[in-house]
């Protein structure tokens, strides 16, 4: 009996170390270069990025790819902590404030030298998307998507129960303010239908021929008689709404989450937003009787579409598989993995030929504002590309205009406390 | 020379249980040492840096704490509404506290459950219950406003206001005043019931039983609750991060979140450590004020 078992155990043990080995060699010898890829689309965009990662997988063969989706808020922190603690993904999204100031830290790798070999054009996109991923002259990343695009959605129904021709939205600041007082309306004293949220100084500063940083955002430019302009402008749409408070307890009681956006429902009369909205739109409420345009300029100036933020993808330096991870940026951002993605959400390209003939026909029969869409691209501005937009929109410009917003200051008060604030924090940050 | 060798064992034996003691506490001390003592003098050193954790850091002394009291207008705004939170949420959550710990304190049928609902709000997560009071202050179709508009009371807007956003967190955070509840309650059952009944032969009203008899017995636990409360309380983040993110106009720019966007947002690592010193300093400070004074106020069984 006792030989018996001996035999036995001898024999299982065997079994177990050549089914290790077999499957440890063969593990080995099968296995691809496995990289890890933190994408911080969500949402309904999970399956398509997900797709477009398995033709890739397709495509090459000798690539896994292990997708994580990384949630937007609070994702400074993962990629801080990846960065510091030596172990970050092969490829990540990183926005534009964060992907400035690790690009300036040296924890980028520089992408010159790949797309040169690869014959990969800073033309093939445009202006505006590449302007984003250059940072001191040097290209740290390709382009993912931009936060840009802006454009004026009108509700065409609530215009046309205001009295408003429908077919005619506004085009000028003034014409804005002229139509706001028509269209709001209330309802036990509370604001019920909004005609236009706050307008974004940011961006419609550019749009009343302003600017509000240099390029390099080393000086601070808003402390203008452009500037004043659309602070005023946006102090008086809240004003006549009611109030900044009550205009801002209107969008609060949406709950600010992404299915109940009051424009999808009848309750917002006109809306600056990026052209990912028309999807939204179609998911929500396909019935909406609406139209896009150009968002309205100021009486200094003409339309611009500022590139206020962008997300690239990047590959840190400490990447454990750059050639693979740099097959993967080239799919994502410039291959049929970033057609396909864009096209499936109905979203403009970065790349132009996505754009154009033979795909802009599938854009055409398939999203009614394309036409809107690529002007729109077309007179894209860069913002600043530097380490300190965050800290500069929390502490300076955004507090300067909720200053306003509150009749806290007055415009010419604001401004100057604003770039104040902006110079102190521009020297802090570069040691001056 | 049997008491010499009995001496050595003992000391032996003291030895050997004094190691095995450590070894036993080894991975929690490990993890005091690694997590949270080894971490708190690194930022302490980091403190009189520059430092962003991706680049080589700079020596700077003692720029940052320059900075911080002289330069910093936020780090003002940002104390100002952090004490404003402790001073008012603290003594409101201890006084909540008690009072439900003194009603639920009577003998009635189904108490067990009034006591259960009381404490639920303690095991709500954070982050659902942020979600929540962001319907309950909605201006216009909030339950809050509702009420009161019932009873015919002002309805301000909350959170889109600057004076009412932070009495709204404060409302929001007492809501949760069940934690101390329990504590109380315990201390409350703790209480000899024969001291009620001398009192009451006595010829004691109800009111002078509460403030001689139950407030002195019950000043332990409300000791314990009130500089748990304040070391909480100065930590004050979710609900800013969350609801708010500091606003309008940086009416609930607290201390730890103005800290967290130093440290995560702007990677100001050295500053932040900063800050987070101070922080450390003063939560210190005001607890040992309230130990040094417990004794005026305090009464322990014994004595």
């Amino acid at each position: 009996m006792r030989k018996r078992n001996v035999l036995v155990s001898k024999v299982l043990g065997r079994f177990l170390l050549i089914a290790f080995l077999i499957g440890w060699i063969g593990a080995a010898v099968v296995s691809a270069e496995t990289i890890t890829f933190w994408s911080m689309w969500g949402g309904n965009r999970i399956p398509y990025m997900e797709k477009v990662v398995a033709d890739f997988e397709v495509k090459h063969p000798d690539i896994q790819v292990n997708i994580n989706v990384i949630a937007i808020p609070g994702i400074e922190d993962k990629i801080l902590t990846a960065l510091a603690g030596g172990s970050p993904p092969d490829v990540m999204a990183l926005y534009t404030d964060v992907f400035a100031k690790t690009a300036d830290t040296g924890v980028l790798l520089a992408i010159d030298d790949l797309m040169a070999r690869d014959d990969i054009s800073p033309d093939d996109w445009y202006p505006g998307a590449w302007s984003m991923v250059t940072y001191k002259g040097k290209a740290y990343g390709l382009p993912n998507v931009i936060n840009a695009v802006q454009m004026l959605y009108w509700n065409k129904d609530l215009f046309k129960e205001s009295g408003l021709d429908p077919e005619l939205p506004p085009r000028t600041f003034n014409e804005v303010s002229e139509m706001v007082p028509k269209l709001y309306r209330t309802k036990a004293g509370r604001l019920d239908v909004a005609a236009m949220g706050v307008p974004g100084v940011l961006g419609f500063v550019y749009c009343n021929g302003g600017k509000v940083l240099s390029e390099d955002g080393r000086r601070p430019l808003f402390n203008s008689p452009e500037c004043a302009e659309v602070l005023e402008w946006a102090r008086d749409i809240a004003d006549s709404q009611g109030g900044i408070e009550e205009l801002s307890a209107f969008y609060t009681q949406w709950a600010r989450t992404v299915e109940q956006y009051p424009f999808f429902y009848n309750k917002v009369a006109m809306q600056v937003s990026g052209v990912f909205y028309i999807n939204m739109i179609a998911e929500n409420n396909p019935e909406l009787n609406y139209d896009v345009t150009l968002i309205p300029h100021g009486p200094k100036g003409t339309t611009k579409d500022l590139v206020f933020g962008a997300w690239n993808w990047v590959i840190p330096k400490q990447a454990s598989h750059i050639q693979a991870a740099w097959e993967l940026v080239k799919w994502i951002a410039h291959g049929k993995g970033h057609q396909e993605f864009m096209k499936i959400q109905l979203r403009p390209a970065m790349v132009k030929k996505y754009n154009e003939p033979p795909y802009k026909t599938f854009f055409e029969e398939h999203n009614p504002h394309w036409g809107t869409i690529l002007k729109v691209m077309e007179l894209g501005v860069p913002y600043a590309i530097s380490p300190i937009t965050r800290e500069f929109e929390q502490e300076a410009f955004n507090p300067m205009v909720e200053q306003v917003l509150y009749h806290k200051k007055t415009v010419k008060e604001a401004l100057n406390w604003g770039e104040k604030k902006a110079k102190e924090i521009i020297a802090d940050y570069y040691g001056q | 020379m049997l008491a010499k060798v009995r001496f050595k064992n003992k000391i032996r034996l003291k030895t050997r249980r004094t190691v095995w003691g450590y070894i036993f506490i080894s991975p929690w001390l490990i993890g005091l040492v690694a997590f949270i003592a080894g971490p708190v003098i690194a930022a302490f050193f980091f403190s009189f840096t520059k430092y962003d954790l991706l680049s080589p850091l700079q020596w700077i002394g003692l720029r940052n704490y320059v900075k911080m009291f002289t330069a910093d207008e936020l780090f003002r705004t940002a104390l100002y509404n952090t004490v404003y939170y402790v001073g008012c949420s603290v003594p409101l959550s201890v006084l909540v506290g008690f009072t439900l710990a003194l009603l639920l304190n009577v003998k009635i049928n189904g108490v067990i459950w009034f006591r259960t609902v009381y404490y639920l709000p303690c095991v709500v997560p954070s982050v659902a219950m942020c979600i929540l009071w962001l319907w309950i202050f909605s201006p216009q179709i909030g339950l809050l406003n509702y009420f009161l508009g019932v009873f015919d009371l002002p309805q301000p807007y909350w959170l889109s206001s600057i004076t009412w956003s932070k009495p709204a967190l404060i409302i929001m955070n007492i809501w949760t005043a069940g934690t101390s509840m329990i504590i109380y309650l315990a201390g409350l059952q703790g209480i000899p019931v024969q001291l009620y009944e001398s009192a009451e032969l006595d010829g004691a009203n109800w009111l002078q039983k509460l403030f001689k008899i139950t407030v002195p017995l019950m000043t332990p636990f409300i000791f314990f609750n009130l500089i748990m409360s304040l070391i909480y309380s100065f930590q004050v983040f979710n609900a800013a991060y969350i609801m708010t993110d500091g606003g309008p106009l940086n009416s609930t720019l607290f201390y730890v979140l103005y800290l967290y966007r130093h440290g995560f947002q702007y990677f100001h690592m050295g500053y932040a450590s900063t800050l987070a010193w101070f922080l450390f300093v003063l939560v210190f400070g005001f607890a040992m004020l309230i130990f040094k004074t417990s004794r005026f106020w305090v009464y322990y069984e014994k004595k």
